[in-house]
C-alpha cells in the first residue's frame, strides 16, 4: 500500500545523480520510446493483434517476448531482436514489414539508447493480469436471480435448500416478546413501547411497517451508514482544540443520511448524490448537495492531499464497491485484478475535484441567522482578496526570478524538499522548491540537440564554450544566443543566469509596456480630475485611487507597507525621512523638540510644541490599530466611498505640491479635509497644525475625543511647494491620541488648471501610448513566443493554479492565511444559528490529468492514465470519463444496475445488520480473498430484488424480516442435535439459528435514556457532546470526536472514524463494566427510574421498575430477590441493578 | 470459562491463521477467546515490559549523548559541507553550552544535562547516535516514532504489542501513556488505528493527582463499597437466572466475568497509581514530589503489576523544542528529567526487572548543530531547529548491551552517517527484543495484511547482548 516516506528515504540515499537519471530515462522513453511503439508496433503487435506472439504493449509483453524469444536485452542492445528488427539488419526479421514505414536513423538510435540505458518502461499494470486472475471469481459475475418453489417465501426458500444438504434442523421460532423486541432494537436501536410489546401475534407485518415509517428508523439506519462513511463531526491535526477542531457542518451531512433513509430514498440516487449532487441538477440550495460530505468528512492527513484522495478512494471503493482499491497505491494489487493504473485514474477524479472555501447554503436563513451570514460574506471576501493578492504576487516574483531558478538548477543537485515540501518553512525571500522542481523537469525534458532554446543547455553545462555557427544551423533562439554572445559566460552557474536573464526580458519587457499603458491611463484621467486624495498617496496611490486602504508609511524608513506595529521604535527625531516610494510624498518625520526639518529641501520649523518623542503605529490610509473610532459627526470615513488618514500623535507629514501640480497641470488648488479625534477615551486631546512651506497656516488646539469635526479649507498658492501637516500629543500623554482625517484632498476647479500645459502634457502621453502600442503590436504574443511561454503558459514551471496558492507562501503568510480561513470555520461555529451549508467538492480547473505515482511516491511521476472507472466492472473497452472530474461518471459506474458489485454489498451491509452476521464475511472486501459465501443464492437473490424495487431499501427490511429465518430463536438449550450443529457451523452459516447480539453504545445509550424517561426525540442538527449529561438526544446527535474520543466511546467498540469501518468490533472488557457500575450517566437514569416507581408497595415498586427497564412482570422468584435487597438497600441501587443486566444488555 | 475479552468467532480464526498464535486453543464450540490473554511470542524475548522515556519535543543530540568537538571549534562559522534541509532556516554552527564527560567503565560520553543518569547507570546503556527519521516536524515525526507512519492510521507499537502479548494482569490495561497534559498529536501516538480497541494505550493526564481521578469510571461516589458489592452480587443472580436458558453462549459469561474484574480492577488500578504507598525514601529518591518523578515511579509500579508498555511523554505539546535559547531550556529539561530516569533505572535494577524491562529514552527527532535563524523578530539566533538527519536514543535493560555506542553522525552532528538505524529499525529490533519478528506480526485489514514496520526495519543486532 502506502510506502511513499520510507521509498523517499532509499532515494534519498542514491546518489543523487542516479535519481535525476532514473527520472530522466522515463522522460526519455515517454517523449521517445513511448511514441513510437504506438505508431509504428503495437497495431500488429498490442491488445488487437499479437503477430508473432508478441506484445510491445507493455514491459511484461515483452520481456515474455514472442515465438523467437524476448524481443528485448535490457543494456544490450546488439543481443536486442527489436534493435536487429527495426534496423533492418536481418532480411528475416525487418520491423515494421513495409519498407516505406522503416524507422528512420534516429529513431533506430533512441531505441538503442533506451535499451542501452536499461529499458526502463514504466508500462507495467497490464489488462493481461486483469482477463486471466479476476474475471471468474464469483463476485465479478452477473447477478442471477435464483428460482423460487411457488407460494414458498423467498429467503426461506434458499435457506432451507441449504439446510436440506446439510439435514440441519433450525431452531424454533422465537418468543413473541422477543421477537418483537429484536424487530423494535433492529429498526430503531430502541426497546419496544408498551404499545409495540402489546402487537397481537398476527399483526407483526403491521408492527414492521409501522417501524419503517418512524423518524426513529433513519436514525438507526443512518447510523450504519455513517460507520462506513467514517463520519465524524471533528477535524484531526495539530492544534485541533475546542472550538477549532469542530467541522461546524458536519452534521448536514449526518441528516442527509438520516433523512435518506427514512424517504427510502433509493440506494443508486442515494450513491450519486454523495459523489456528484453537483452534477445532477439540482436546485443550489437543494439538501442533497449536503451529500458530497461523503467525501468530505474524511481526516485531513496533516494536509497531505495525496493522503486525502487516498482516503476518498478507500472509503468510496470499499463502502460500495466492496473492492480494496487502495491497495493498488504502490503497486498492482497483490490478490485482486486492480492495477495502479486503476488506482491513478480513480485519484485523477478526486484530485480535480476541490472543496470551496464558500459552501452552498441548504436551508433557509432564520432571524438570528441573518449575522452570520453577513459576517460570513465578508469573511469570504478577505480570503478571497487575500489570496488573489498572494497569487499574484507569487507569479510575479517567480517570473522575475527566473534567473535565479536556473542557476539554482545549475548548481545544485535535487533536494528532497523540492518534491516534499509540505513540511517546510519557507521565508519570504525563497526560492518555492516545487518551482525549483518543475524547472528542473522541463529542462530534462527539452536540454535535448533539437530544442530551440535549451538545445545547447546540456553541453554548455559540461563545457562553457560557445557554439554560435552550429546553433545558428540548429535554429537556437536567437535571442538565446545573442544572448550568450554577448554575456561570455564562463561557468554553469553564469550559463544559467544568462538563460534566466534573456527569457525573463521577454516577458518583463511586456509587463513594462502594460505597466506604462496603465499609468498613461491613469495619468489621463488626473488630468481630468477635481481632487487628489491624500490617503491615497500615503499608501503609495497616485491619489485617484491606485493606492490600497490599509496601506501605510513606515515612519523609521520610509517604506510603504501593510504592517501595523504598536509603538514604534523611533531612531531619529525631528528629522525627514524620504518616501522614495511615492513622488508626492515628500517625507515624514516624529517631531520631539520645537525645532525639526521638514522636508527633503532642509526647511526647518521652529515653532513646534514639545512632545514625549513617541508615536504608535505609522501614517495610515484607514484607522491605526488599537482602540479607535472612524467616524466624525457621525459618519464613518473607513467605509468606501469615504476615506481617511490617521495620524496618531506625534507625526508630521510633507506633501510635494511641485509633484502635484506636474502631473494634475494645476497652478492654485485648495487643502481641505474635516479633523476628527479618533481615539475612544474621552479625556484625550492633540493639537493639529498645517504649515505651507514652513509656515503655519493653521491650527486647531486641546481637540479632544468625540468633539464634533474640525473643517480645514486652505487655499494653496501656485507658488507653494510644500504641504505640512503635524499632529502632537497636546501635552497630556498619549494614549488615544488619534488624528483622523476626514477626505483629506487637493481639490481644484477648471479655472485652476493651466490649459496649455494640460493640452501639451494628453498630447505628450498620446503619442507614448501610440509608441509603446506598436512595439505592442510588433511583438509576438507571449504565449506564442517560445521563450514568453516559459513564463506565462500554463504548462509554465512558474504556473500554478490559484486555489494551490497556500502551498507557495512563506512560513508567515501560511500561517497568516490559514489563521484567516479558518476563521470562516470558527464563524461558523460561534453563530449556533447559522443556516446549514453542505460540505461539497466541485470540479477543479483545470484538471487533474492522472499519471502513475511509481511506488506511491508522487515524486516518481510515470505513465499517464485517463480518468476512468476501473477494468475489472467496467463494459469492454474501457471508456475515459467525459464530464470534468468524472465524478458523475463513476457515481454512475457504480449504481449501475450491471455492475455486479453495488447491489450486493449493499445487500450484504443491510443482512448482516439484522443477523449479526453477514453473508459475505468481510462486507467491505468482496475481492479474491474473500471465497464464494455459502448463501450465494441467497445474496444474488436480494440483489436482484433490491434492483427490481428500484434500489429501495425499506422493501429490503420487509422480506428479510417476514422471513421465518429471521424470527427464529437464538436459543438452542440443552438440546444435543443443536450443539452438533454448533460444531459442524460454528458460525452458523447455513443461518439454522437466530444470534444473539449485544447492545451497541447507540443501542445502550438510547436504551438507558428511554427506559429512564429522559430521551428527548428531536430530530436533526448541531451535535451535542455524549459527556454532556443535559444533552439527553439520540446518540446519533452526539458529537463524533477524531482525537480524544471519550473513554464511553471507545470501551464500547464504536467505529473508529479514521478509516470506513465494515463491522465494528464487540469486545467485552471490565472498562465497560465500570461504566455501568459508576458513571454518573447509569446513576442518573437510576435514579429517575426508582423515582418514577411511585407504589407503595415495594412488590408493585418491583413490578413497576421491572416495566419499565425490561418491559416485563418480574417472576415470583425475581420479587423475593428484590424485596430481600431492597429492604437494606436504595431503591436507586435496585434500578441500578436491573439497568447492568445481561437481559437488557443482549437482544435474543 | 474464565474468558473475558471477546472478538467475534470470526475475526478470532482469521487471526490465528495470520497473525500469531493463540497459547491455549479455546475448544470450538463454548470459544469465547480473551484478547488480552497472556499470549507466547515467536521466540524468547529479551524484554518483557517496555518504559518509553520520551522526550518529546526533539533533545539536542549534539548537547546530550554525542558530543562534537568539531563544533565547538567551528562556533560561529559557516559549516564547511553547508547546512541540510530542516524545517526553518538555519545559520552558523553553534557550540553546544555544555560540559561534557565520560561514564562508567566504558567511559560513555555525556554532558551536564543527563549528568546523574550517565555518572549512575553509563554501563547499563547504550546509546544509538545514528537515528534518523523522515521529516523534521513534530506531528509527524511523532507518529512515525509511535505508529511507524507519519500520517496514516497505524497503529502504535504498543497496541502491536499488547495484540500480540495480551496482558500479564488482567486487572489493569496491558499498555499505558502518561502525560502531565498532552503531546503533539496526541491520542494519534497510542492509537490501535484498525486493531481492536481494547489494544490501545490508555492515557493518564499525571498532572492530576488524585488517584480516583485518573482513570474513567474508576470509582463510583454515590454508592458506598459494601452496597455496590450487595448490588453486583444481585446483579450476579439475576444474570445467572437469565443464563439458565442460555447456557451455551459465551458472550453473556464474559459480560457476568466483566463485572467481577471491574470489581477487582477498581481496587487494583488505584493501588498501582498510588505512589502514596511508597516508602518515603523511594518517593524522595524519584522526586515524586513533582510530575516527572510522579509518573516515572507509577511506571514502575504499573510494569511491576505486569503491564506491557508504558509510556512516560515528558510534558504538554513539545517541551524539548528548544529553538530558542537551548542553555538554559535544555538545562531545566535536563534538571526535570535527569534524577527521575536516574531513580527508575537504580530502582528497577535493585528489584530485579531492569533485566526485563527495556528502558527506551529520546525524542522524536533531534537538533540542528547549526543556530536557528528565528523568524520576522529582533530574537537573537541561540536554539536549533528540528532534525530528523541524525539524532541519538539510548536503550538500557532487557537485553540491551550495557556501556555502547552505536553508529555514528557527521563531525558536526547533522546527520547519520555510519551504521544509520531508521525509526523502522529501531521497531524491528524492540519487538525482537520482545521475541517477534517484525515481519510476521501481522494484522489483516482493508484487504491486506499490515504490520508495525509496514515494508522496511531490519533488527540491529550489535546493540543486543
Amino acid at each position: 500500500m502506502r510506502i511513499a516516506a520510507p521509498l523517499l528515504l532509499a532515494i534519498c540515499l542514491l546518489p543523487p545523480g542516479l535519481l535525476e537519471a532514473a527520472d530522466q530515462r522515463i522522460e526519455f522513453f515517454e517523449k521517445r520510446i513511448r511514441p513510437l511503439l504506438v505508431h509504428h508496433c503495437q497495431e500488429c503487435h498490442g491488445s488487437d493483434q499479437q503477430e508473432g506472439k508478441l506484445r510491445l504493449d507493455s514491459m511484461a509483453g515483452w520481456k515474455r517476448g514472442g515465438k523467437t524469444g524476448p524481443a528485448i536485452v535490457p543494456g544490450d542492445p546488439s543481443s536486442s531482436l527489436l534493435v536487429k528488427a527495426v534496423s533492418y539488419q536481418d532480411d528475416r526479421l525487418k520491423m515494421p514489414p513495409d519498407k516505406k514505414d522503416q524507422l528512420s536513423r534516429q529513431q533506430v538510435e533512441d531505441i538503442m539508447t533506451w535499451i542501452r540505458q536499461g529499458a526502463i518502461d514504466p508500462r507495467t499494470g497490464t489488462s493481461v493480469a486483469i482477463a486471466t486472475s479476476g474475471m471468474n471469481h464469483w463476485a465479478f459475475q452477473p447477478i442471477r436471480s435464483a428460482r423460487i418453489k411457488k407460494n414458498a417465501h423467498p429467503v426461506d426458500d434458499l435457506i432451507e435448500k441449504q439446510l436440506r444438504k446439510k439435514k440441519f434442523t433450525p431452531t424454533p421460532p422465537a418468543n413473541h416478546q422477543a421477537l418483537i423486541r429484536r424487530m423494535t432494537y433492529d429498526l430503531h436501536g430502541l426497546p419496544p413501547t408498551r404499545d409495540q410489546l402489546a402487537t397481537e401475534p398476527g399483526q407483526l407485518d403491521a408492527l414492521i411497517d409501522s417501524l419503517l415509517a418512524s423518524p426513529r428508523y433513519g436514525e438507526r439506519w443512518a447510523r450504519h451508514w455513517l460507520d462506513v462513511a467514517r463520519y465524524a463531526d471533528a477535524k484531526d491535526g495539530v492544534l485541533m482544540y475546542g472550538d477549532a477542531r469542530i467541522r461546524p457542518f458536519a452534521y448536514t451531512y449526518r441528516d442527509y443520511v438520516i433523512r435518506a433513509f427514512n424517504d427510502d430514498k433509493p440506494f443508486d440516487r442515494f450513491i450519486r448524490e454523495q459523489i456528484a449532487a453537483d452534477k445532477l441538477g439540482l436546485p443550489a440550495d437543494a439538501p442533497e448537495h449536503a451529500a458530497m460530505g461523503l467525501l468530505t468528512l474524511g481526516r485531513m492527513f496533516d494536509r497531505n492531499r495525496h493522503d486525502v484522495i487516498d482516503d476518498q478512494i478507500d472509503t468510496i471503493t470499499r463502502g460500495f464497491l466492496g473492492l480494496t482499491v487502495s491497495c493498488a497505491r504502490c503497486h498492482d494489487h497483490k490478490f485482486d485484478p486492480i492495477p495502479t493504473a486503476d488506482y491513478y485514474s480513480l485519484y485523477g477524479v478526486f484530485a480535480s475535484s476541490i472543496e470551496p472555501y464558500n459552501r452552498p447554503r441548504v436551508g433557509t436563513v432564520s432571524e438570528e441567522g441573518r449575522a452570520y451570514e453577513t459576517e460570513l460574506e465578508a469573511k469570504l471576501t478577505e480570503v478571497f482578496d487575500k489570496r488573489q493578492q498572494h497569487y499574484e504576487f507569487l507569479l510575479q516574483t517567480a517570473r522575475d526570478r527566473t534567473p535565479d531558478y536556473l542557476v539554482q538548477i545549475a548548481s545544485t543537485e535535487p533536494d528532497l524538499s523540492e518534491t516534499a515540501i509540505f513540511f517546510l518553512s519557507l521565508i519570504p525571500e525563497q526560492l518555492r522548491p516545487q518551482i525549483t522542481y518543475r524547472w528542473r523537469q522541463l529542462i530534462a525534458r527539452r536540454a535535448f540537440p533539437d530544442d530551440p532554446v535549451f538545445g545547447p543547455w546540456h553541453d554548455l553545462m559540461k563545457d562553457p564554450t560557445l557554439q554560435v555557427e552550429s546553433w545558428k544551423k540548429r535554429a537556437v533562439d536567437p535571442r538565446i544566443i545573442a544572448g550568450l554572445a554577448e554575456a561570455q559566460p564562463r561557468s554553469p552557474e553564469e550559463i544559467a543566469r544568462v538563460y534566466g536573464q534573456v527569457i525573463r526580458s521577454v516577458w518583463s519587457r511586456e509587463l513594462e509596456i502594460d505597466r506604462e499603458l496603465e499609468a498613461i491611463k491613469t495619468q489621463r484621467s488626473a488630468l481630468s480630475s477635481t481632487y487628489l486624495n491624500l490617503a491615497d498617496l500615503v499608501a503609495g496611490g497616485n491619489g485617484l485611487g491606485t493606492g490600497k486602504r490599509g496601506q501605510a508609511i513606515e515612519p523609521v524608513n520610509g517604506t510603504i507597507t501593510g504592517k501595523s506595529e504598536g509603538f514604534v521604535d523611533i531612531q531619529q527625531h525631528d528629522t525627514l525621512i524620504p518616501v522614495p516610494a511615492s513622488q508626492f510624498v515628500d517625507g515624514v518625520f516624529i517631531p520631539k523638540t520645537s525645532t525639526a526639518i521638514i522636508s527633503t529641501t532642509g526647511l526647518t520649523i521652529t515653532d513646534l510644541p514639545a512632545t514625549s518623542g513617541q508615536t504608535w503605529d505609522y501614517f495610515r490610509f484607514g484607522p491605526s490599530g488599537g482602540f479607535t473610532v472612524n467616524t466624525i459627526d457621525g459618519v464613518d470615513y473607513n467605509q468606501p466611498p469615504q476615506w481617511m488618514l490617521a495620524l496618531h500623535a506625534n507625526k508630521g507629514i510633507t506633501f510635494d505640491l511641485s509633484a502635484i501640480r506636474d502631473t494634475q497641470a494645476i497652478e492654485s488648488a485648495r487643502f481641505k479635509a474635516l479633523l476628527g479625534h479618533g481615539g475612544e477615551k474621552g479625556t484625550s486631546s492633540i493639537d493639529f497644525f498645517v504649515y505651507l512651506d514652513g509656515k503655519r497656516v493653521h491650527q486647531v488646539k486641546g481637540f479632544l475625543a468625540q468633539q464634533p469635526g474640525s473643517l480645514v479649507d486652505l487655499p494653496l498658492s501656485p507658488d507653494a511647494r510644500f504641504l505640512t501637516l503635524v499632529v502632537t500629543e497636546a501635552g497630556q500623554g498619549l494614549s488615544h491620541d488619534q488624528a483622523i482625517l476626514g477626505n483629506p484632498r487637493i481639490t481644484f476647479t477648471s479655472s485652476d488648471k493651466n490649459t496649455s500645459k494640460r493640452t501639451f502634457e494628453l498630447a505628450k502621453l498620446a503619442a507614448r501610448e501610440e509608441s509603446l502600442r506598436a512595439e505592442l503590436g510588433s511583438r509576438k504574443s507571449l504565449l506564442e513566443d517560445p521563450l514568453g511561454s516559459l513564463l506565462l503558459s500554463r504548462e509554465s514551471p512558474v504556473w500554478f493554479p490559484i486555489d494551490k496558492t497556500y502551498n507557495y507562501l512563506s512560513r508567515q503568510d501560511k500561517d497568516a492565511f490559514r489563521g484567516l480561513v479558518n476563521q470562516i470555520d470558527s464563524i461558523s461555529v460561534k453563530h449556533k444559528a447559522a443556516a446549514p451549508r453542505a460540505m461539497v467538492m466541485i470540479d477543479d480547473d483545470p484538471l487533474v490529468d492522472p499519471v502513475i505515482f511509481q511506488r506511491g511516491d508522487p515524486t516518481q511521476r510515470g505513465t499517464p492514465v485517463p480518468r476512468q472507472f476501473l477494468q475489472i466492472a467496467s463494459p469492454v473497452p474501457q471508456a475515459p470519463f467525459a464530464h470534468g472530474s468524472g465524478r458523475l461518471d463513476l457515481a454512475n459506474a457504480i449504481a449501475s444496475k450491471d455492475n455486479p458489485l453495488t447491489a450486493r454489498v449493499w445487500v450484504n451491509r443491510v443482512w448482516m445488520h439484522h443477523f449479526g452476521e453477514p453473508l459475505v464475511e468481510n462486507p467491505s472486501d468482496f475481492g479474491l480473498r474473500t471465497t464464494q459465501p455459502v448463501q450465494h443464492e441467497l445474496l444474488d437473490y436480494l440483489a436482484h430484488v433490491l434492483i427490481r424495487s428500484g434500489w429501495k431499501t425499506k422493501s429490503l427490511h420487509r422480506l428479510i424480516m417476514s422471513s421465518a429465518v429471521y424470527q427464529r430463536s437464538s436459543e438452542t438449550g440443552n438440546n444435543s442435535r443443536y450443539r452438533n450443529q454448533g460444531v459442524q457451523d460454528p458460525t452458523n452459516q447455513y443461518l439454522w439459528r437466530a444470534h444473539r447480539r449485544r447492545l451497541d453504545l447507540e443501542q445502550m445509550r438510547d436504551t438507558f435514556l428511554m427506559v429512564s424517561g429522559q430521551l428527548e426525540n428531536k430530530l436533526y442538527g448541531r451535535p451535542g457532546l455524549i459527556t454532556d449529561m443535559d444533552f439527553n438526544r439520540r446518540t446519533i446527535y452526539t458529537f463524533i470526536e477524531r482525537q480524544n474520543v471519550p473513554s464511553v466511546v471507545k470501551v464500547f467498540d464504536a467505529a473508529n472514524p479514521d478509516t470506513s469501518t465494515a463491522r465494528r468490533v464487540n469486545t467485552t472488557v471490565p472498562q465497560q463494566a465500570l461504566f455501568a457500575m459508576n458513571s454518573t450517566f447509569i446513576s442518573r437514569s437510576a435514579k429517575l427510574i426508582a423515582e418514577q416507581a411511585t407504589a407503595e408497595k415495594p412488590v408493585d415498586r418491583i413490578i413497576q421498575i421491572y416495566q419499565a427497564v425490561l418491559g416485563r412482570a418480574p417472576g415470583a422468584d425475581e420479587i423475593t430477590l428484590g424485596v430481600e435487597f431492597t429492604t437494606t438497600s436504595p431503591w436507586e441501587n435496585y434500578a441500578h441493578a436491573l439497568l447492568m443486566t445481561n437481559e437488557l444488555m443482549f437482544i435474543d | 470459562m474464565n474468558h473475558s475479552y471477546l472478538l467475534t468467532r470470526r475475526e478470532t480464526l482469521q487471526q490465528m491463521g495470520t497473525g500469531i498464535g493463540l497459547l491455549a486453543l479455546p475448544s470450538l464450540v463454548d470459544a469465547a477467546p480473551n484478547p488480552l490473554t497472556p499470549k507466547s511470542p515467536h521466540f524468547r524475548p529479551r524484554a518483557k515490559h517496555i518504559i518509553h522515556i520520551y522526550l518529546n519535543g526533539g533533545p539536542s543530540q549534539v548537547d546530550t549523548w554525542d558530543p562534537k568537538p568539531e563544533l565547538t571549534r567551528m562556533n560561529g562559522k559557516r559549516l564547511p559541507a553547508g547546512n541540510l534541509t530542516t524545517e526553518r532556516e538555519t545559520g552558523v554552527a553553534l557550540a553546544s553550552p555544555f560540559k561534557f564527560r565520560q561514564h562508567g567503565e566504558s567511559g560513555l560520553w555525556c554532558s551536564s544535562v543527563f549528568e546523574k543518569t550517565a555518572s549512575q547507570h553509563a554501563d547499563k546503556i547504550c546509546v544509538i547516535n545514528s537515528m534518523y527519521a523522515n521529516t523534521p516536524n513534530h506531528e509527524q515525526s511523532m507518529r512515525l516514532m509511535n505508529t511507524g507512519d507519519e500520517r496514516l492510521s497505524r497503529p502504535s507499537y504498543g497496541s502491536w504489542l499488547t495484540y500480540g502479548l495480551g496482558s500479564e494482569n488482567q486487572n489493569l490495561p496491558g499498555y499505558v501513556a502518561l502525560c502531565p497534559g498532552l503531546p503533539v498529536a496526541d491520542s494519534s501516538n497510542w492509537r490501535s488505528a484498525f486493531l481492536p480497541g481494547i489494544y490501545q494505550g490508555t492515557y493518564l493526564d499525571t498532572r492530576k493527582t488524585n488517584v480516583n481521578e485518573l482513570i474513567d469510571n474508576i470509582k463510583n461516589s454515590s454508592i458506598s463499597p459494601a452496597d455496590q458489592r450487595r448490588q453486583l452480587d444481585l446483579l450476579a443472580r439475576l444474570n445467572r437466572k437469565h443464563q439458565e436458558k442460555r447456557l451455551d453462549d459465551p458472550h453473556l459469561e464474559a459480560r457476568i466475568q466483566s463485572f467481577e474484574l471491574a470489581y477487582r480492577m477498581q481496587m487494583e488500578a488505584t493501588d498501582a497509581l498510588d505512589i502514596s504507598r511508597e516508602p518515603k525514601h523511594i518517593q524522595e529518591r524519584y522526586g515524586a514530589d513533582k510530575v516527572h518523578g510522579r509518573q516515572m515511579l507509577i511506571a514502575r509500579r504499573l510494569v511491576e503489576r505486569g503491564v506491557r508498555v508504558v509510556q512516560c511523554y515528558h510534558g504538554d505539546v513539545q517541551p524539548w523544542d528548544s529553538h530558542g535559547d537551548i542553555a538554559n531550556a535544555h538545562r531545566n529539561l535536563g534538571n526535570e528529567a535527569d534524577g527521575p530516569i536516574a531513580a527508575l533505572i537504580q530502582d528497577l535494577d535493585q528489584r530485579g526487572l531492569l533485566d526485563e524491562t527495556l528502558i527506551i529514552c529520546g525524542g522524536e527527532f533531534g537538533r540542528t548543530p547549526a543556530v536557528e535563524i528565528p523568524i520576522g523578530s529582533n530574537a537573537k539566533p541561540t536554539g536549533r531547529d528540528h532534525n530528523h538527519h541524525g539524532f541519538t536514543v539510548w536503550l538500557a535493560g532487557g537485553g540491551i548491551r550495557g556501556g555502547t555506542v552505536y553508529g555514528k553522525t557527521d563531525e558536526f552532528g547533522y546527520q547519520a552517517v555510519e551504521d544509520r538505524v531508521h525509526v523502522h529499525d529501531l521497531h524491528a529490533t524492540m519487538l525482537y527484543l520482545m521475541g517477534f519478528d517484525h515481519e510476521k506480526l501481522t494484522y489483516r485489514h482493508a484487504g491486506r495484511d499490515f504490520r508495525l514496520t509496514d515494508v522496511e526495519g531490519r533488527v540491529v543486532h550489535p546493540i543486543i547482548a
